[in-house]
């Protein structure tokens, strides 16, 4: 299964995309995956299988945000709290993640002809170093795409984010590099790893359970 | 050209439609619920006493519930109401989020006079005056009003205070969450009520509310009982796996 899943709409869905382009659409979706493994247990099959077919109906996502124009969309796809699972379990997410960046490069025709802009945010150091090299060259590689642009929350969490911002901060103050009084709500928001982003306009969390932030 | 004012004329033909539709809707639930309340006593005491036994047995009780106004005028009666059930649930902290600014205290303090039995206590948290918050016994409710400046803003005001201390780059999270509950002063909510019909957060504080289950009531205008009881039933069936 690729990145950016094939474009399959019916005629009737593509119609239907026309007439939702008329409205107000969103400029930046968030999409919260979660589920998998319910729904691996649920259809009695392995819980890697789980995984990596909540990575496939990603995929079609991606692709209907292109189709409806949506320049934006972030996938929260590894929280830092997942580390905690059992080895086993991490370890088949770690493969699943290695195996899908390097497909990313198998792809690179079709990425670079949509324009699609990969960014990877989180505590990076937290993974293995192979796939540390995997996502930063995948970001170099596409961080002057411009069409699309895909946030993916890896090894993520918001407090790690906000702690993160505020050592920034705090750091650039003890070099001297700004004042206490520069400090506030928008120099913390631009030194958060999505500081390029505009906010969601849209959350979506699969499962249908209510918790938001990790 | 053509296609598009085609798509267009679609486009506001199907909003309209469902627009009227929706108006619909809400005015029929708006009788039903009317015709609840009358027969009130009838229809929902066998599911209150229901909800209660479930809620009981379950045990599992938000500590901190949180209410979302968002756009929200507060109507001090129904806010009271909540504050009530609270003490009676058992529920130690309320906090109302408040980003219109338009609750205040001593209206709300007003409503309560004379509806608290004599051994409930509500405990406010944004007077500075803070000599009253032990010593009573009897049930008790913490209570705090929450804008918006006291969710990013604080974090703003802890990174300054930071900068003036702390020399060394390591600042744990856990030094926020320490740094950030001397501001907020209350535990992290686990229930959160949402006023409207789809839920916006409106910029409340991101830190606290990273585990919270927020759930939807489509208003606090007459708000019901059962309404809030069939809330708390359905938080106290959440499974959180937090990550793991």
């Amino acid at each position: 299964m690729p990145w950016i899943g094939e474009s399959s709409l019916t005629v009737f869905q593509k119609f239907c995309l026309n007439i939702l382009k008329c409205g107000p659409m969103p400029r930046h979706i968030a999409f919260i995956m979660d589920g998998n493994r319910r729904y691996a247990k649920k259809k009695h099959v392995e819980q890697s299988k789980g995984h990596s077919k909540g990575f496939d109906k990603l995929a079609d996502c991606l692709r209907w945000c292109l189709e409806l124009g949506i320049k934006e969309a972030t996938v929260y796809a590894f929280s830092i709290e997942n580390f905690k699972r059992s080895k086993q379990e991490v370890d088949t997410l770690m493969e699943l993640a290695r195996d899908k960046f390097e497909k990313l490069f198998e792809e690179e025709e079709e990425i670079m002809k949509n324009g699609i802009c990969i960014r990877v945010i989180g505590n990076l150091s937290l993974l293995p170093t192979d796939i540390r090299k995997l996502i930063a060259k995948a970001m170099i590689l596409t961080q002057n795409n411009q069409n699309a642009i895909l946030n993916v929350a890896f090894a993520y969490t918001s407090r790690d984010e906000i702690t993160h911002s505020v050592k920034t901060i705090v750091k650039a103050i003890n070099d001297e590099k700004i004042q206490r009084d520069d400090i506030s709500e928008d120099l913390i928001s631009q030194c958060l790893f999505t500081s390029l982003s505009p906010n969601p306009d849209l959350l979506i969390r699969t499962s249908g359970e209510w918790q938001y932030i990790w | 050209m053509f296609n598009s004012l085609f798509f267009k004329i679609l486009y506001n033909i199907i909003h309209g439609i469902f627009t009227v539709l929706e108006g619909i809707f809400d005015l029929l639930e708006r009788i039903i619920h009317g015709f609840v309340d009358f027969c009130h006593e009838f229809c929902t005491a066998h599911r209150i006493n229901y909800l209660k036994c479930e809620l009981e047995k379950g045990n599992k009780l938000p500590k901190h519930l949180t209410v979302l106004l968002v756009k929200e005028k507060p109507s001090y009666k129904d806010l009271s109401n909540i504050v009530l059930w609270c003490i009676k649930h058992h529920i130690i902290y309320l906090s109302f989020y408040d980003p219109t600014e338009s609750l205040h205290q001593h209206k709300l303090e007003k409503e309560l006079n004379g509806k608290l039995k004599p051994d409930d206590h509500v405990i406010w948290h944004n007077s500075s005056d803070i000599t009253y918050r032990n010593g009573f016994s009897g049930r008790k409710v913490h209570v705090k009003i929450l804008k918006q400046e006291d969710g990013r803003a604080s974090v703003v005001n802890l990174t300054k205070s930071l900068s003036s201390t702390v020399r060394t780059k390591d600042i744990s999270v856990e030094d926020i969450d320490r740094g950030l509950f001397k501001y907020f002063q209350f535990p992290d909510p686990e229930l959160g009520l949402v006023c409207g019909k789809s839920l916006n957060f409106c910029a409340y504080p991101p830190w606290q509310m990273r585990l919270t289950e927020f759930l939807c009531i489509k208003s606090h205008y007459r708000l019901s009982y059962r309404t809030f009881l069939e809330q708390l039933y359905r938080y106290s069936k959440c499974e959180q796996r937090k990550g793991i």
